[in-house]
Parts: structure tokens; sequence; C-alpha cells
């Protein structure tokens, strides 16, 4: 990793990207299959919804152990204005991937009226996806520059 | 494409006792990462780690940085 010549904050993106992608990647995979077979009801989507925040919470907090732990000097380092400048303009970006999702969900309920259950996990996905810009973005700058 | 400023960094860490990237980052409060991308010109500094980094090598700012146009 020291050959790319990764900051601390761009492996603790890399990380967050690959946690919550492998996480919500299973978690929206059950469910879905779940509410359209209907062997799914509020309490169990619940269940898998506080396991899925658990595993993120969890993995995130090992593998910044691990990290840091491989990179102590970095790890102490505050984030600096590169960084910080990448964040804002991913997350420029992705607030408004999260915006079109959450207007196109607003749009499918006023027509087709899903249950709440659907609505709920449809605007975790918006959720979900605008992390997922967020951090390839801030991958992206890190990468090619900026 | 080729970056609008170059830079002389590393020829200033050169004549300045072969001053690592490290130590550089340290005096201007930015990460090692941050210098190598300036250095590559894979990053625009902000007028202020500009302003450090010349201070640093004790030279004017365009010793450091030339605009090379906006083309």
């Amino acid at each position: 990793m020291k050959s790319l010549n990764m900051s601390f904050e761009e492996k603790s993106t890399w990380v967050s990207l690959a946690i919550i992608t492998f996480v919500f990647t299973g978690y929206f995979s059950q469910v879905y299959e779940g509410l359209l077979s209907g062997n799914l009801d509020k309490a169990a989507v619940t269940g898998l919804f506080i396991g899925a925040v658990i595993a993120i919470i969890v993995l995130e907090v090992v593998f910044h152990i691990v990290i840091a732990a491989l990179n102590v000097k970095d790890a102490d380092r505050p984030t600096d204005e590169r960084d910080r400048l990448f964040s804002m303009k991913a997350g420029n970006i992705s607030g408004w991937v999260l915006g079109i999702g959450v207007l196109m969900i607003a749009g499918h309920t006023f027509m087709k009226e899903p249950d709440a259950i659907w609505v709920a996990n449809l605007l975790l996905f918006a959720v979900f996806v605008s992390q997922v810009v967020s951090y390839a973005l801030q991958i992206f700058y890190y990468r090619r520059g900026y | 494409m080729k970056p609008a400023i170059s830079n002389n960094i590393r020829k200033l860490r050169f004549e300045n006792g072969e001053m690592t990237q490290q130590a550089l980052a340290d005096a201007v409060g930015v990460t090692r990462q941050t210098i190598f991308a300036i250095e590559k010109g894979k990053y625009s500094p902000s007028l202020e780690v500009a302003f450090k980094i010349a201070e640093t090598f004790s030279v004017t700012l365009d010793k450091v940085f030339q605009y090379q146009g906006g083309k």
C-alpha cells in the first residue's frame, strides 16, 4: 500500500467503501428476496437492519485499528486541506445523487403507494448509493489528482 | 493533461539539504502524500500552503510555483 502513496485518509476511504458495499449488498439482497417472497415481516427486516448497522460499526472499528496500527504516524495526523477538498467535492455530487434518489422514491410512493417497509428500504438504498458514490469519488480524486 | 501550475519543490528540497517530503509536510501542516501530489502536479495547493512552502525554503512564491497559462 505504501508504494501507492496512500494517505491514511485514502486507506480509510477504501476500507469504508469495501465494508459498506459488502454489508449492504448482503442486507439488500436478503431484504429484496425476503419481501418479494413474503418470508420477511417488519420485525425481521428491522432485525436485519440492526445487524447490518452493528456489522458496519464492528468492521469499521476493527479495520481502522488495523490500518492505524500499520500506519501509526499517519493515523495520528489530522486531515489536511487536500483530504477536506476531496471530501467536500465528493459530498457535493453524492448529495445530488441522494436528492435525485429521494425525488424518484417520492414519485414512486405517490403513484404506486407501496408499503412503508418498501419505502423505508428504498430510502435506505438511496443513502447507500450516495455514500458509495461519495467514497468512490474521493478515491478517484486521490488516484487521478485534482 | 499538463498541469496549469508547475513547481520546483523537488529541486528546492534537494538544495535544502535533501529535505524529505515528510519534513516539508510537517513544516507546512499537510500530509506527505499531499506534498507528493503537489510535486507531481496532481494537486494545486491553497494559497496558504503555497506561501508556507515558499517560506520554508526562504524564497518568494514565484520561485516555487509557475503558472503555465490558461490555454
